[in-house]
């Protein structure tokens, strides 16, 4: 009986249906071929375009015409005063509503309303925004497209991932910190500026590089606000107001043009540095956010 | 009566009190000393001089002759004759030197109320206005290029004074209401920008769309599948019908993938191996679309245009949803993988108890309770898709023509970018107009996606 009984019990395990069988292939299957495909993507890329990085492509200038100009310094620049600019207006405005949204508003209408902003911020195309930013920044207030636009424009694009990472993370902190340092008589300022705020660093670190990570990888926002120049910076302030293209919207230009393998070179190597730039910024998001989840 | 009475004025102290807790030891010093009446009339002070020096010459405009410029003339005229040509004064300028007048007025206003933060932030505001007026004023010549002309601003005092009593305001309303409140305002009028940003995106795309819509038709518009602008014909059923079929399509390849890599990830894999493939899930969410179009470029489309036979070019429908299927895998996977965690382990082991076979525990059980959230994240991802520009002209061969899988598309974005650079006129308005299309297309998926999203939470 009991031999019986454990076969029926192995049996039963052995009965595994079709239906089974083509649904463990199809999980299997469908879980290599992401990974397949992403490292087809990032191999592809790098194979192809790490040869022709060399630190003299990294510092020189560029020109559609001469051959011996082809580097990526001006967009690397450009890049640069993007990211710098839009973080410097951003973030002031992305920390001060999430401390507002998570340390002083009660749940009501107004929190509803933020929220629901931001979510929609957070749906709407980037090339929505770069309409709205070649009309509104470059027409009507007259900045003609120029890396200041393109940084207004970056702005409306990445405050709802600033707004809703530093938010997560003030609201981790436990509140028996705040309350303690209530209980000690500080005024509520003090507590959100010297406990709160520093406790809740690692998570604002991670929302900083995430929208630089962002800001890097953008183009279609971009593409109508910053322009297409490639000229090098005439002067540290006057180039916020000259027209830029950054480091996205070079390949896209490069490859678009492209017809010589030579052509193509360029396109390989700036998507690299592209991609290096982006897989260096999401890995050190990573490292943070671990740091701070550990804490 | 009396009882009220008494109740009311303690009341009154009572909530004196709990306000002088708050304030800061700087206002007691003030309150005690004589020096809170002299402070009560700063703000009145500051606010009319500033009045006044606004109708000090503000701005010296050179223009083949030097010429002062009143700060009201600067605010109420649009611009001024130098010959036959109209110098325009900076929309920037004219906001920023109105802000100083409209401010220093509502200043007393709300001080008169006793709403003192509101008048502090005024203040602050008009410290704020004098720098924006300047930076309209630095772009004043691109006003004019075709005209020719040079324009050299230079500032006069007033707007030193402007911003220096502008200051003395704001720190007199500090001080009397206290550093605590002010912070409060300022928080909450920064968490108030996003809020306006929205309204005022939504607003700009609704009001640049509508007159094309209207003049076209909107049936001539949105149902007629004839894009020629040479011809003034701006029909762009073929764009919506592109858009909408390479979303379909990109969700029919992209969503089973997803939805097996996340039941993989949390059900069929190690620990080591999942957190790999969850870190470079992550990592594909992060790539520039502008790399995956390239990618696509070099190795879809050539490989549609090897492998299929009798195919001259690889730009086609099937390439765009190849990438966007791409796109929409990190969207659809995490969001897959929170929504399956989420399933209490209850269900699990109470069909495992029931004798089903693991596989068929994720699917008839896991899966179906995980419902609500996997539809959340597909919706999140044919938002992705929908809006995604730049990888798809990249491979999408940017002919107008209505789809079908190996022929040349155009979506409604790369219609916004291909001709965004020389259109004019009512071509220009038609490309706002499509851009409002997509607004449109766009606020569905996200009202689905909050209202599926509000379901599942409800019925957890």
């Amino acid at each position: 009986m009991k031999k019986n009984e454990s076969k029926g019990i192995i049996m039963n395990k052995k009965r595994v249906s079709i239906y089974d069988i083509i649904l463990q292939f199809g999980v299997y299957f469908s879980a290599a071929l992401t990974v397949f495909v992403l490292s087809c993507l990032i191999i592809y890329v790098l194979y192809n375009g790490l040869p022709y990085i060399s630190f003299d492509f990294l510092i020189s200038k560029y020109s559609e015409n001469d051959e011996s100009q082809k580097g990526i310094l001006p967009m690397l620049i450009n890049t640069l005063y993007i990211v710098v600019i839009t973080l410097l207006i951003s973030l002031p405005i992305g920390i001060g509503s999430a401390i507002y949204m998570s340390q002083y508003a009660r749940q009501g209408r107004f929190i509803k309303l933020v929220r629901m902003a931001t979510e929609v911020l957070s749906g709407i195309p980037s090339i929505i925004f770069g309409l709205f930013g070649y009309t509104v920044f470059c027409g009507l207030f007259k900045l003609g497209t120029s890396i200041i636009a393109g940084c207004l424009t970056m702005t409306i694009c990445i405050l709802p991932l600033i707004i809703r990472t530093t938010e997560e993370s003030l609201n981790s902190v436990p509140s028996s910190y705040k309350e303690g340092a209530i209980a000690l008589g500080t005024t509520k300022l003090k507590v959100i500026f010297d406990i709160i705020l520093p406790c809740a660093l690692p998570g604002v670190i991670t929302a900083i590089i995430l929208a630089i990570g962002r800001i890097v990888g953008e183009s279609a926002a971009l593409l109508y606000t910053s322009g297409m120049s490639y000229t090098m910076p005439k002067g540290f302030f006057k180039h916020i107001f000259s027209s830029g293209r950054t480091l996205t919207l070079h390949l896209y230009q490069s490859a678009k043009q492209a017809n010589t393998p030579d052509a193509f070179h360029i396109a390989f190597a700036t998507a690299s540095v592209l991609l290096i730039l982006i897989l260096l910024f999401n890995f050190l998001a990573k490292v943070f956010s671990n740091v701070f989840r550990r804490e | 009566m009396i009882f009220f009475k008494f109740t009311s004025i303690y009341n009154l102290f009572y909530k004196v009190r709990l306000k002088g807790a708050n304030v800061s030891v700087m206002e007691n010093i003030i309150n005690k000393s004589k020096t809170k009446s002299i402070m009560l009339i700063t703000p009145y002070i500051c606010s009319a001089i500033i009045l006044v020096l606004l109708s000090f010459k503000y701005a010296f405009y050179t223009i083949e002759k030097t010429f002062g410029v009143l700060g009201y003339n600067l605010i109420f005229s649009k611009g001024f004759l130098i010959g036959d040509n109209i110098v325009y004064i900076n929309l920037l300028t004219r906001l920023g030197i109105g802000g100083c007048l409209l401010f220093s007025i509502l200043g007393i206003i709300f001080f008169i109320c006793k709403k003192y933060l509101l008048a502090g932030l005024s203040y602050i505001i008009i410290c704020i206005c004098p720098l924006i007026a300047m930076l309209g004023d630095s772009l004043t010549d691109v006003s004019i290029v075709d005209t020719g002309l040079e324009v050299k601003v230079t500032y006069m005092f007033p707007i030193a004074f402007i911003i220096l009593f502008g200051f003395i305001g704001a720190l007199t309303s500090v001080l009397v209401m206290g550093v605590e409140t002010l912070a409060t305002c300022i928080f909450k009028s920064l968490a108030f920008i996003s809020v306006i940003s929205v309204f005022t995106i939504m607003l700009y795309v609704i009001v640049s769309g509508a007159p094309a819509i209207s003049k076209i038709g909107i049936v001539n518009f949105l149902f007629y599948d004839n894009w020629k602008p040479s011809l003034e014909q701006y029909g762009i059923l073929a764009m919506i019908c592109s858009s909408v079929a390479a979303t379909f399509g990109a969700v029919i390849i992209g969503v089973p993938i997803g939805i097996f890599t996340a039941i993989f990830l949390t059900d069929f894999a190690g620990k080591g191996i999942s957190n790999i493939i969850r870190t470079s899930v992550q990592l594909l969410a992060g790539i520039p679309s502008v790399v995956y179009g390239f990618f696509g470029m070099l190795v879809v489309v050539r490989a549609i245009k090897k492998l299929v036979p009798n195919q001259k070019v690889g730009d086609s429908l099937l390439a765009v949803i190849i990438i966007l299927a791409i796109m929409i895998l990190p969207t659809v996977v995490t969001v897959t993988e929170n929504s399956i965690k989420a399933v209490p382990n209850y269900y699990r082991e109470a069909a495992l108890a029931l004798g089903t076979t693991p596989t068929q525990t994720i699917f008839r059980v896991v899966i179906p309770a995980a419902k609500n959230g996997i539809l959340s994240g597909v919706i999140l991802g044919i938002g992705r898709a929908i809006g995604e520009t730049m990888a798809v002209i990249m491979v999408a061969g940017n002919v107008v023509n209505m789809p079908s899988l190996l022929g040349t598309v155009r979506l409604l974005t790369t219609g916004i970018v291909l001709e965004m650079s020389y259109s004019s006129g009512l071509h220009r308005q038609s490309l706002f107009a499509i851009s409002l299309v997509l607004f449109v297309f766009i606020m569905i998926v996200n009202m689905l996606f909050s209202f599926i999203s509000r379901r599942g939470v409800s019925k957890d």
